[in-house]
């Protein structure tokens, strides 16, 4: 049941808090829908308290631009519409308010799913155009204005709100893409300046008819411009999925015979869009996911197939105007209006994408190899790519043989980039690679070497006890020449499970101060003193856990045995939230017994005294420096350490927690 | 490639044009440079000012004394920036350009830890003193800090007294390292103070009218200089090392204190060149006789 004339009700709500502020500043939007019409208006809102205003700016606009005054006012149970101000001006006006019920948005039906309609074209329009988030205040604008000039369930479809208002018919004629590329003229430079610069169209300004919102990304701002001209358009989408695209391309391909070539239909989609039915922004979105998903298409703007270009205009206008549904689009001047550009455009050239083009050259493959795929030969390998038969064209063609090299190619496209994405991630991912038995050969060399330093004992799965998973890191290390070096497995505990005063305590990592560092520079400067450096191999595998921490970790994966059983650790192991701390224990306990002392002053600095000579180390976790007056000492010592760490010698300090330190010995 | 000079090249300031000082001298930095509309917000949006501020704090706690002061301030506006707070970034990078060669270097001269403590009252805004020290070992800078202090003082006397009791802090903590592991390095250290008033208070114990107020606390300072472990002497304003790190100075006045902090060019012979004699020190001693010396350079991998 609509209401009976304009004004005599009219539904609205306010909706925010937006996550994003807008250009402006705001955060929230109201919308006034006239029931009888339809017709709707919109206004962005820094605050909910500008609620009130937003509503007296439109009942004074219907007022005098419609000689109508509200009857019934029917909203939310929101503080915006209650409070004492609101009511106070409804009952001067003599309008009568309508609220729900709390918690009963339902009551507020038409506003509310107004709501859903215009967050989810907004959303659309800015997913498809890759503009920032701010910018929901200008898409919000463009909704409501193409909400009010299409058509609606509840009025008819043979008329849309603005031509229940206005009693004429919209024009929609040569509607531009939202967020589409346009080039703005530059006055006022010189003569040999550039005379445009590119920027984006973001709707059409409200107060002055002819003018046009426009986004420049570089300065994030929005300026009013009236000399505009639409950019080409430039199409860059992507997915693997080669099924739907194919069935969705020739769903929407065949039911239009009049346009057999495809560059066409895509050419022609812009103006399809705006006078098909549905909202803009999901006519956007089913034009990403048909438009070929794999290549970056541009199309050159020419004129030399205007005419058959506007004939197939005319054509697709013809098919549109025989369903019910859609306004007809007039053109004031009996031609494309000169916004129209898209439509100006016939030829393709089709560029394989720089991941493409290295997937052609065979970087990243398995063998290293350059693997030749049937269909990119055909299009991408040869360098005839600007004048090919394009994949579209392909894909178009009903022809079953191309489909079944598509399949194909589907799959190579699928291994191929999932092999050269670098290093897998899960166990299950690895194992579907092709490397898989070398990866397997690794995991069990690391599981063998954990056995051997003893990190754990199976026992039977307890009832109540903290089990925390693991997971393997697979890393693959390459030579200078990208040949493969080693398949690098590492078993790493999942810390972030391990639950505080249960399973850990500390998880300092122990580090001289860096005055510590500059103070024994000094000192062994000072002395004339060597400066060696060396650091530790898998520290955090020679922590010993003690009695009372009793972590379990669940069964390897990949390696699980029948029954319940779960691996208590005896040692730290990499991911342990204490794995660094035992460290120092043990690094502690190594230096004590070798006759090191640790300094009270820092803790991260140990010496000993040797008879007359004396020993200095410096420790930053696995990294250290050693000084003392005697050579011979230094090397003994770090003998003796080697015995019970493995340690990389690094020879005379060089780079010191990536600072450089050079030694003057002349000097 | 250095440390400096990645940082350079990460905010395209490589072929930035040099400029003499860390921060312009009579500039202040306050609230009121922070943004005041939303086009400088737009404007400002895509400032890397953090990033900047980070990775120049690490040149600062690795080897860079001499900006500590100008990062000290420019990093408390983090989250509400302007245009010139990030203007201050920018000519600390061309400051480091200029000066990207320089190394701390360490075992030039022969005298042992001694120290300089300085403070800079009313320049700030916030009317908190800015303090700061620095302890040298053989001409190499080892241990510096630049920081407001946490009162309001009545007095340049008082807040000199403060910052030297800070100072002292971080001295015993240095005598304490060296102590332990050479013993016989340790004998007095030397802490210069430029304020006249502060040394008066610190060598007698009588009872001031205008220091009646000074915390307890505060004269553990006294305490340490009368157990004569540290010797606080006068020096002049223009020898005070520690100004850089208080306020920002002059190009010859930077260029002058850089020098003593111990950042010397990678060639030698830069310290003969004319530059101010040092102030000396009455327990001056040589901490050994053996050559030898190690320059460190803030370049990273």
């Amino acid at each position: 049941m609509l209401a009976p004339s304009f004004g005599a009700e009219v539904h609205t709500d306010l909706w925010g808090l937006s996550p994003v502020t807008s250009m402006g500043g705001q955060k929230y939007y109201i919308t006034f829908m006239d029931d009888h019409t339809r017709f709707t208006q919109l206004q962005i809102l820094r605050t909910k308290d500008q609620a009130l205003d937003a509503y007296k700016a439109f009942t004074v606009w219907a007022s005098t631009q419609h000689g109508a005054r509200i009857k019934h006012l029917r909203s939310g149970h929101g503080g915006e519409y209650t409070d004492a101000e609101f009511t106070k001006f409804l009952n001067e006006q003599g309008t009568e308010q309508r609220l729900t019920t709390h918690d009963m948005p339902q009551h507020n039906r038409v506003a509310e799913s107004l709501n859903c309609c215009l967050v989810e074209c907004v959303q659309a329009l800015l997913h498809q155009s890759e503009l920032p988030k701010s910018l929901w205040g200008e898409a919000i604008h463009l909704c409501i204005w193409l909400k009010n000039q299409t058509s609606t369930q509840a009025i008819g479809k043979a008329t849309t709100p603005f031509e229940q208002l206005t009693r004429c018919k919209p024009n929609l004629a040569g509607m531009p893409e939202w967020g589409q590329r346009v080039w703005v003229h530059r006055g006022s430079e010189s003569k040999l300046d550039v005379r445009a610069s590119i920027a984006h169209w973001v709707g059409f300004n409200q107060d002055s008819p002819h003018a046009h919102c426009i986004y420049w990304p570089e300065k994030g701002s929005i300026s009013v411009e009236r000399d505009i001209k639409f950019a080409s358009k430039q199409a860059i989408v992507y997915a693997p999925h080669f099924p739907i695209l194919q069935a969705d391309l020739q769903a929407t391909a065949t039911p239009q015979p009049p346009m057999a070539a495809p560059p066409a239909v895509v050419a022609l989609l812009p103006n399809l869009q705006t006078l098909a039915p549905c909202t803009p922004a999901q006519s956007h979105g089913l034009q990403a996911a048909w438009i070929s998903r794999l290549l970056t298409a541009t199309i050159d703007s020419s004129n030399e197939d205007e005419d058959q270009v506007e004939s197939e205009l005319s054509d697709l206008t013809d098919l549109s105007t025989d369903g019910p549904s859609t306004p007809i689009p007039q053109n004031r001047k009996g031609k494309p209006a000169e916004v129209a550009q898209p439509t100006r455009q016939s030829t393709w050239t089709c560029k394989p994408s720089a991941h493409v083009r290295r997937l052609a050259m065979g970087e990243g493959m398995t063998d290293g190899s350059s693997q030749s795929f049937p269909g990119w030969h055909l299009n991408y390998a040869g360098h005839s790519a600007t004048k090919s038969t394009s994949l579209i064209e392909a894909l178009a063609g009903p022809d079953t043989g191309d489909s079944a090299f598509l399949a194909d190619l589907n799959n190579v496209i699928v291994v191929a980039i999932k092999e050269s994405d670098g290093d897998p991630k899960t166990l299950s991912e690895v194992q579907s690679r092709s490397n898989w038995p070398h990866w397997k050969e690794a995991m069990d060399r690391e599981i063998k070497s954990l056995k051997v330093a003893g990190t754990w004992k199976t026992v039977p799965c307890l009832p109540r006890k903290n089990i925390v998973r693991a997971k393997w890191v697979f890393k693959l290390k390459r030579k200078a020449n990208r040949s493969i070096d080693k398949y690098k497995v590492r078993l790493v505990a999942r810390g972030f499970m391990q639950i505080y005063g249960m399973d850990y305590y500390d998880t300092f990592s122990l580090v001289a101060c860096l005055s510590s560092f500059c103070v024994l520079m000094a000192l062994a400067a000072c002395f004339g003193w060597e400066l060696e450096a060396f650091d530790f191999n898998s520290v955090y595998l020679n922590g010993e856990l003690d009695e009372n921490e009793e972590i379990y970790m669940q069964e390897l994966p990949g390696y699980e045995s029948l029954g319940e059983f779960v691996k208590l650790l005896l040692k730290a192991i990499y991911g342990l939230k204490q794995a660094v701390v035992k460290w120092y224990h043990v690094l502690h306990q190594t230096l004590t017994d070798l006759g090191f002392c640790v300094s009270a002053a820092d803790l991260g600095v140990f010496y000993a005294r040797i008879g007359e000579n004396i020993l200095v180390l410096v420790v930053h976790v696995d990294d250290c420096s050693m000084t003392g007056d005697s050579p011979k000492l230094i090397a003994l010592y770090k003998h003796k350490l080697n015995d019970c760490h493995t340690l990389t010698e690094l020879g005379p300090v060089n780079w010191l927690l990536g600072i450089k330190v050079t030694w003057d010995r002349k000097a | 490639m250095g440390y400096i000079e990645s940082i350079l090249a990460r905010f395209s300031l490589t072929d930035a044009k040099v400029h003499a000082t860390p921060m312009v001298p009579a500039v202040t930095y306050s609230k009121d440079n922070s943004l005041k509309n939303q086009v400088e917000v737009a404007c400002m949006r895509k400032v890397p000012y953090r990033e900047a501020i980070g990775s120049l704090i690490y040149a600062t706690i690795a080897k860079r004394p001499d900006i500590t002061f100008a990062i000290s301030i420019l990093s408390q506006f983090l989250d509400n920036l302007g245009e010139a707070h990030w203007e201050g970034v920018k000519q600390i990078f061309r400051y480091l350009a200029g000066m990207k060669d320089r190394m701390l270097t360490y075992g030039e001269e022969r005298h042992g830890l001694l120290g300089y403590t300085n403070v800079d009252r009313a320049s700030q805004l916030h009317h908190q003193a800015i303090s700061g020290y620095a302890f040298l070992i053989d001409g190499g800078v080892v241990s510096w800090s630049s920081w407001k202090q946490e009162l309001i003082t009545l007095s340049t006397a008082e807040a000199e007294y403060i910052a030297a009791m800070h100072a002292m802090k971080e001295c015993i903590w240095l005598r304490c390292l060296i102590g332990e592991i050479f013993p016989r390095l340790i004998d007095q250290t030397t802490l210069f103070c430029d304020n006249q008033a502060t040394l008066q208070l610190v060598t007698d114990d009588n009872y001031h009218m205008c220091t009646k107020h000074i915390d307890i606390c505060f004269h553990f300072i006294y305490q340490m200089v009368e157990d004569g472990s540290i010797n606080l002497i006068y020096c002049s304003t223009d020898n005070m090392t520690a100004n850089i790190l208080t306020k920002a100075l002059l190009h010859w006045k930077v260029a002058t204190h850089v020098l003593r902090l111990g950042l010397c060019r990678a060639s030698r012979g830069v310290l003969d060149s004319g530059t101010p004699g040092k102030p000396k020190a009455e327990s001056d001693k040589a901490l050994g006789s053996m050559g030898g010396h190690i320059a460190c350079s803030t370049i990273a991998g």
